[in-house]
């Protein structure tokens, strides 16, 4: 029969249907070279599991820097003029210099642009209330979806 | 878990910009993204880093999101597409990809002398892990590292069931006969 060495890895993992298990359970029992290839491979799949079981922990700032870039930006209090789209904001943003430019030129005195960018706001209302009550308590991680369950309603709608 | 509560639900409430179902969803799946990532790049500040970009990523497509319970997969392929990016960066500029000192090995309850040797075999194998080819790498560490069964993994990578399975074995074999080569195999 020919070798099964393709299929080992698959064999290791769970991966192959039974019928094909079955094969290489028979192949392997008559196979010293691919026994030999499948004792390695078992070695490698070891040392695989410890480095998976090394603990990877994510740090404050990780929440703290995605909520900055999401949903501490609040897309209502972003001045109409400067759009919702990247581009749209840098056509107004490019506008809004020029402008001032030509202010600064042409009118001695006059005074340029204050802001050239949207405004972005964090909306400080609500955060740190979530973050003094489950959102930064990671002592207990079913703890935010009680609080979560609890607090909705019956047509699923949040607290 | 109640389904008012699965990650599509909490994708949907996402798109509608409730903060605690984004929350919610950082926090069920921040340790999967970090430990894919830092298998993947071989760095916790790179893992931190792209982590921060994965998660944004998702917020800002929650509104394109389907929800067809596949919300791991498309995640995981938001992080694996990141980390390729890096990959292909640090290429160019020639960063070398790992450094052991970024992964700490907590006791478990193991002896001082299980411990250094477990810290000892899971430097040996990221730093193997690092020099696998990128999609060997991804596909590897989303079977042993997340758990992943071959068939999501194809879903994640965008490949075949024969591709995963070429991909895995393929990798097992570089990083046997990498770690051979040392004489490092126990």
């Amino acid at each position: 029969m020919k070798h099964v060495t393709g299929h080992l890895a698959a064999y290791l993992g769970g991966e192959l249907d039974q019928p094909t298990r079955a094969l290489v359970d028979t192949h392997l029992a008559e196979c010293a070279a691919c026994r030999a290839e499948l004792a390695s491979f078992d070695q490698v799949w070891a040392m695989l599991d410890v480095a998976a079981a090394a603990p990877v922990s994510a740090g404050p700032g990780l929440w703290s820097g995605v909520r900055s870039r999401t949903v501490a930006v609040d897309p209502a209090r972003v001045p109409w003029f400067f759009g919702r789209g990247p581009w749209t904001r840098r056509g107004w943003a490019a506008v809004a210099v020029a402008a001032g430019v030509f202010v600064a030129l042409v009118l001695p005195g006059g005074t340029g642009p204050d802001g050239t960018g949207p405004t972005v706001l964090a909306s400080s209302d609500s955060a740190g209330w979530l973050s003094s009550t489950w959102l930064d308590d990671t002592s207990n991680p079913g703890l935010a979806e009680q609080w979560m369950l609890a607090g909705l309603d019956s047509d699923g709608s949040a607290p | 878990m109640d389904p008012k509560l699965d990650d599509d639900a909490l994708m949907i409430r996402t798109a509608r910009g409730e903060e605690a179902a984004f929350r919610l969803l950082v926090q069920r799946w921040e340790h999967d993204v970090l430990a894919f990532l830092s298998a993947m790049l071989g760095s916790a500040e790179d893992a931190e880093d792209l982590a921060q970009e994965t998660f944004v990523r998702i917020y800002r497509n929650a509104g394109n999101y389907r929800p067809e319970g596949m919300f791991r997969s498309w995640m995981l392929r938001i992080a694996g597409n990141l980390a390729r990016s890096r990959l292909r960066r640090r290429r160019i500029i020639g960063w070398i990809p790992f450094d052991p000192t970024d992964h700490d090995v907590a006791d478990q309850g193991a002896g001082p002398e299980a411990v250094l040797q477990a810290g000892q075999t899971s430097d040996l194998i990221r730093g193997a892990l690092a020099r696998l080819p990128d999609r060997q790498r991804e596909a590897l560490v989303l079977h042993r590292f997340q758990g992943m069964k071959y068939k999501d993994i194809a879903t994640t990578m965008g490949t075949t069931l024969p591709g995963v399975e070429s991909l895995i074995q393929r990798a097992l074999a570089a990083l046997r006969d990498e770690l051979s080569r040392g004489d490092r195999m126990p």
